[in-house]
């Protein structure tokens, strides 16, 4: 059986990265499909463009931390989907916790409001 | 529109990453700018500019990254071979250390115009002579007052002279050197004082009150560089003058050693058209060539000779570009060095490419390997160039660290007397030094790659690549041995010809004596000593002060020591005898001496007498002529009794009077130990007392004991008189063959460096080639070849390699050596001698280079090498 690499060397993940990991969580997606789904969950405030998306995935491909799929049948061949692999996941996972860790820190000393 | 710019942006990103994103790229671009068309135009223009700052962050990213990479990789690669890293490296910095110095000084001094504003049109203004051979000597005030007045040519003309005075500052006194000239000249070189003011036309006029521009130098040690200098006045020769101005750095006009400027004053009335002071130096107008204002100058000498046929016979103007005036010899002996470190450069790049192609053998399978396991052509070409890129970059680092304190050294020690603008360092040989490091290692590159890629991938993996030497490498192994030889033969050539130039020079005898005599100079300056009692009388006490130190021996005082500064020439004829026609009076130098000079030099006499203690003012004045003088002026007769006229270049003046020769004296080389002695005379100072003198002093003693008592013997007569020059006899001599000897003594160290590259270049190309054949020789000696006819073979194939090679060289030296005469002493530039033992010598490298490695490998069982395979 396959040991399941460490995800601790790629952390922490620039802001970036790990918005585009999140907009892959829930599925595969294409270029275009990423950055509408990170623009939206940020209401517009975190906007990638086309070099660091790319930049990112051509380093994710690299790290194993996702695939390329085939594209749909129907679909423009340029168009190819990417999924995260269990790395990928596993890295997105550590990375939240990271920053949640993070949070409760903060919260420990008042810079931001307690939880209800 | 927009996509296709994008398209076009994306060419920054390195290739393979386009290959495998920018369709999607490009797709994933069009949606986000159709979204950001719709929100508006701040959306667009928002959207426009953080895609191409984007694109261009992520191909700078890349490209570092692939870089950082392929260093690392390569690195890797070469420490694994660390002997073949080490002597690669080496060889290159060998050969681009000395490179680096020589490319610098080729272009601070030979390329590079002076720095002065539009310098390509200052030129310096000589008269010359050429029917009397003679050339570049200077003008006369009247004649240079004319010149100026009538010359259309010029859009500024200045005349000026060196002067030297006694600066009383701080510490001792001391002479320090000047220039003495025309306001003009400020503007004729265009330059501006940092302080103040420079000199003006009224500083000239008759009376004016005297005013001092000081040189940087001079502003610096005696003033600490203060800006309130202006104003305040100083005393040079004892005179006050005030400070008007100060120059800035590095002026090295007419040379370095210029600390102050003062004006001249051109008196047409005082002036004597036969006494030729003047140096000059114009600013050429706008579009008029040398060569144009040559010949317009010309006219107006010309006319100036049909005016005064008596002092202007037969003198025409010479022009002369500052910079060519300026550089002197300096430009040949640079050129010479750069050919020299070209052929050690070529040497040692030639050897580490056929190191290269031995490699790139082996490599061949390890290539091979690689692409069979997926590298592409493109990532393994990429390699291959940052490999060698590291490997030249190394060998460019370790040539700065070799070039640095080299050329430190060879223009603290004024190895060249090269001109002052050599002792910068400047960028441009360090921009050229990295651009030869990347044409290297790309070549170098080039040359692994065809040879690794050479025929299919297959054949390689499966063959032993050792004996895959193809056509074509032997080819180029053999070019390589071509070009060694004949580097190494033009090095070797000219350093043998500088040698034995070097080596007369040494041998020459200058006529007087080398042991034992120091020498030194003082100037006597108006008004203290303005008349000729005073001067005879300074002069008088010196040498009864000089006389009085322990240890010296015998004192005499002469106008001017040998192969200094000055020097004066005059214009004779003997007397009782037709006149020569105007301009065709022979000339002689001109040397008073006092008594005892003949004695303390050792210059022995031929016939009558020499100079004594009898000759004094009021004796009747006479004359002691050197032989060449007495065989030219009085040939096939006795000189001595015979009486020599002169004349006087003022019209309408008195001669001075006529002198009778009493002696005639052995030659001695008083202006250059490399030029043949001039005619001289030499008549008794007490009977010229001139204003400046020198003093030879002999001494039982090593002379540098003395050499620390003479200022005092001076100072007791007069506090405020410095002493300058202070030489022996022999430093005077060996300084005058100091350049001759430094640039033999390079040149030899890089033929010899040329010569041992060389040696293992040839030796290493023909071990391999002999490698490489083993299995051909074994087969060859298994059915029968005597190994004697295989030897003869291999060891005449190498010869006629270097013969080609001796060929080429020897007809590259003898283009290159025709510059060099200027530089040679009674050697000539062709001589047949040092081609013919420089072509024995490297053919006998070759032959041997050659044979060494054929015997071992002949020597091997044929049965053994064959097994092997």
């Amino acid at each position: 059986m396959m040991r399941r690499r460490d995800p601790a060397p790629f952390l922490p993940l620039t802001p970036a990265a790990f918005h585009v990991l999140l907009a892959l969580a829930d599925g595969a997606k294409h270029g275009y499909a990423i950055l509408k789904d990170v623009e939206e969950r940020t209401a517009g405030e975190v906007r990638l463009s086309t070099g660091t998306l790319y930049g990112l995935i051509k380093r994710f491909l690299d790290d194993e931390l996702i695939v390329e799929l085939a594209p749909a049948a129907d679909d423009d061949e340029r168009r190819r989907p990417y999924k995260l692999t269990a790395l990928g996941k596993d890295v997105a996972a550590s990375e939240a916790a990271r920053l949640e860790k993070l949070v409760v820190a903060a919260r420990a000393v008042r810079l931001l409001p307690r939880q209800s | 529109m927009a996509a296709r710019l994008y398209y076009l942006l994306l060419l920054a990103l390195p290739g393979w990453f386009r290959e495998e994103f920018a369709g999607e790229m490009t797709a994933v671009f069009r949606a986000t700018w159709r979204d950001a068309r719709r929100d508006g135009l701040p959306a667009t223009l928002a959207c426009g500019w953080h895609t191409v700052a984007d694109v261009l962050a992520l191909a700078v990213r890349l490209h570092l990254d692939a870089a950082r990479q392929d260093v690392t990789y390569a690195a890797r690669t070469l420490r694994r071979s660390p002997a073949f890293t080490t002597a690669a490296i080496a060889t290159l910095a060998v050969g681009m250390g000395p490179t680096l110095v020589v490319a610098n000084l080729l272009h601070q001094v030979v390329l590079q115009p002076l720095p002065f504003d539009e310098a390509d049109r200052l030129v310096s203004v000589w008269n010359a002579d050429p029917s009397k051979n003679r050339h570049e000597f200077p003008l006369s005030t009247p004649d240079f007052i004319d010149f100026r007045d009538q010359q259309t040519v010029f859009d500024a003309l200045a005349a000026h002279t060196g002067t030297s005075v006694a600066w009383v500052g701080a510490g001792e006194p001391r002479q320090i050197a000047g220039v003495v000239t025309t306001a003009d000249l400020f503007g004729v070189l265009r330059v501006q004082p940092v302080l103040g003011r420079p000199l003006v036309a009224a500083d000239s006029a008759p009376g004016a009150p005297r005013v001092i521009v000081l040189g940087s130098e001079l502003w610096r040690s005696e003033f600490g560089a203060r800006p309130d200098v202006i104003g305040t006045s100083v005393r040079i020769d004892g005179e006050p003058a005030e400070i008007v101005g100060v120059l800035p750095e590095n002026l090295t006009f007419p040379r370095g050693s210029a600390w102050f400027w003062v004006p001249l004053t051109l008196d047409p009335a005082a002036g004597n058209r036969g006494s030729h002071f003047l140096n000059a130096t114009g600013r050429l107008a706008a579009g008029v060539t040398v060569a144009q204002a040559e010949a317009t100058m010309n006219g107006v000498a010309r006319a100036l000779t049909e005016l005064y046929p008596q002092t202007n016979g037969g003198n025409g103007i010479e022009l002369i570009p500052l910079k060519t005036q300026l550089n002197g010899d300096a430009s040949t002996i640079i050129q010479v060095l750069a050919i020299a470190i070209a052929a050690v450069l070529l040497i040692a790049c030639a050897n580490v490419a056929s190191l290269l192609t031995v490699r790139a053998s082996l490599r061949g399978q390890e290539l091979a390997v690689r692409t069979a396991i997926g590298a592409t052509a493109r990532r393994l070409r990429r390699q291959l160039v940052a490999e060698n890129l590291l490997m030249a970059g190394a060998a460019g680092v370790l040539a700065v660290a070799i070039a640095v304190p080299l050329h430190r050294t060879l223009i603290a020690y004024r190895l060249l007397a090269l001109p002052d603008r050599a002792a910068t360092f400047g960028w441009t040989a360090f921009a050229a030094l990295a651009l030869f490091v990347v044409a290297i290692g790309v070549a170098f590159a080039a040359l692994t790659a065809r040879r690794s890629a050479h025929g299919d991938r297959m054949p390689l993996l499966t063959a032993s690549a050792r004996h895959g030497s193809s056509v074509a490498i032997a080819r180029m192994r053999q070019g390589l041995v071509v070009a060694e030889v004949a580097a190494a033969l033009v090095l070797v050539v000219v350093a043998g010809l500088m040698l034995q130039s070097a080596a007369r020079l040494t041998r020459v005898d200058p006529g007087f004596r080398t042991d034992s005599v120091i020498t030194f100079g003082v100037v006597l300056p108006s008004p203290q000593y303005s008349t000729p009692d005073a001067r005879r009388q300074f002069v008088a006490r010196a040498i009864d002060n000089l006389a009085a130190i322990p240890g010296v021996r015998q004192v005499a005082a002469g106008a001017y020591a040998p192969m200094g500064q000055m020097r004066a020439t005059r214009r004779f004829a003997p007397a009782d005898r037709p006149l020569p026609p105007p301009g065709a009076e022979p000339l002689a130098l001109d040397l008073p001496v006092g008594a005892n000079y003949f004695d303390v030099l050792g210059i022995p006499v031929v016939d009558g007498r020499v100079i004594d203690a009898r000759d004094t003012a009021d004796s009747p004045p006479v004359l002691v002529v050197s032989e060449t003088f007495a065989r030219q002026v009085f040939p096939g007769e006795r000189a001595v009794g015979k009486r020599i006229g002169f004349f006087t270049s003022r019209p309408g003046g008195t001669p001075p009077p006529a002198r009778e020769i009493v002696g005639v004296v052995r030659d001695m080389r008083h202006d250059d130990v490399s030029r043949m002695p001039y005619p001289q005379m030499y008549a008794p100072y007490e009977q010229t007392a001139w204003g400046f003198t020198s003093f030879f002093v002999r001494t039982d003693l090593d002379p540098a004991l003395v050499r620390a008592s003479l200022q005092q013997a001076i100072t007791r007569i007069d506090p405020q008189r410095p002493i300058r020059d202070v030489l022996t006899t022999a430093e005077i001599v060996s300084g005058s063959t100091a350049r001759e000897r430094a640039m033999a003594g390079m040149l030899i160290a890089l033929a010899v460096i040329a010569l041992l590259l060389a040696t293992i270049g040839l030796y290493g190309v023909s071990a391999t080639a002999s490698a490489s054949r083993a299995r051909e020789f074994a087969i060859r000696t298994a059915v029968g070849a005597q190994q004697g006819q295989l030897l003869r073979t291999i060891v005449g194939h190498g010869l006629v390699t270097a013969l080609i090679g001796v060929a080429i060289g020897a007809a590259s030296s003898a283009a290159v050596t025709r510059g060099l005469g200027s530089l040679l002493y009674e050697t000539p530039a062709r001589d047949p001698v040092t081609f013919v033992a420089t072509a024995v010598l490297l053919l006998s490298v070759a032959g041997v280079a050659t044979y060494l490695p054929a015997r071992r490998t002949l020597d091997r069982n044929p049965a053994d090498v064959l097994r092997a395979e």
